[in-house]
């Protein structure tokens, strides 16, 4: 994945703002990138963490556009108005944050526009950190058409009855016999939420529906080990996840 | 301490334990002061947090600061412990 390219090879790509129309006719933001040329390319949703529709979501889908990828992330804290993505996250914190049926409409509709693309290959897949993870295990879960599904550190996939709230009503474990694609899950063993106890009990229950997955957890790093803009920053566990998840993508959406 | 790691975690905070302690210590080198301004720093730190959240994160530091025996309280107001 990393100083893969041919320096004489050509390569290029186009990010920006884009509107998509979800469920409800209502129309988001997006930032959308993707490599120029005909393709066709494989299509992946980035479902952004509770501190918001950020930069370092920007950069990913660059990163992943970057490795041959149309990559979309839909602004799920529209309706919580415009500011700087932390001016919108603590509002959208403050509402008591996004629910389900939202992120699940809103992944949907990202889902189509990919697809309609004239550059989609037909396959994509969805991958999300933090609050993203848990979302998008519970989309890949309740809405058909994902290839395949990364879920990095998602904590309350696993819910006690007196964590559910009105956003967040059913605990998206609960949906693992509905999974429809392969998973990929991302864990750090000193994360609390998961702890690597949820973890298994995340693990346990895709075993006994008998879903594809693979969950790779790392010592020495605990919850946003990938976000190097934070201390949890932890650059040898990440490179070795993100190779994981190029491996995991192009084995489900190119080959 | 596994409670407070576990709120950070659970809100996707942008600290560790030792940056909310030092925190509090900070601003209790300036003398006594309330929750809320502590929570009023953690939020400067922090912006992706609505101020409940941040309050929430006040008070869980404190808990364990007050267990260490490090802070104490009177209500609203933390006195570094003598």
């Amino acid at each position: 994945m990393w100083n893969q390219f041919g320096t004489n090879a050509y390569e290029g790509l186009l990010a920006e703002t884009a509107t998509i129309t979800k469920y409800n006719n209502e129309l988001i933001n997006a930032y959308f990138a993707r490599p120029l040329g005909p393709g066709p390319f494989p299509g992946i949703i980035l479902v952004h963490h509770l501190p918001g529709w950020d930069e370092f979501y920007r950069e990913t889908a660059r990163r992943f556009a970057q490795h041959g990828y149309a990559a979309i992330c839909p602004n799920l804290y529209q309706r919580f108005g415009d500011g700087t993505p932390e001016e919108v996250a603590a509002t959208a914190r403050g509402q008591g944050g996004v629910r389900d049926e939202s992120v699940i409409g809103d992944c949907e509709a990202a889902m189509r526009y990919l697809k309609a693309l004239p550059t989609s290959n037909g396959r994509v897949g969805i991958i999300g950190t933090c609050s993203g993870g848990r979302h998008s295990f519970l989309v890949a879960c309740r809405v058909n058409g994902f290839s395949a599904a990364v879920d990095c550190w998602g904590g309350r996939v696993v819910m006690s009855e007196q964590e559910l709230t009105v956003q967040q009503p059913v605990a998206p474990i609960q949906y693992t016999k509905d999974l429809q694609c392969p998973l990929l899950g991302i864990f750090g063993n000193d994360d609390t939420n998961p702890s690597p106890e949820m973890v298994e009990r995340h693990e346990a229950e895709i075993k006994k529906h008998g879903k594809t997955y693979e969950f790779h957890r790392y010592d020495g790093a605990g919850h946003g080990f990938w976000y190097y803009d934070r201390t949890a920053y932890r650059p040898q566990q990440a490179m070795d996840a993100w190779q994981k998840v190029f491996a995991f993508f192009s084995q489900h959406l190119q080959g | 301490m596994a409670s407070l790691q576990y709120l950070i975690d659970s809100i996707c905070a942008n600290f560790s334990v030792k940056a909310l302690h030092d925190l509090v210590k900070a601003q209790l080198n300036r003398g006594p002061c309330l929750v809320s301004e502590i929570a009023r720093e953690i939020r400067c730190d922090d912006r992706t947090l609505d101020f409940a959240s941040s309050k929430e994160l006040a008070e869980a530091v404190l808990e364990v600061l007050e267990e260490s025996g490090e802070v104490t309280r009177e209500g609203d107001w933390v006195h570094r412990a003598t």
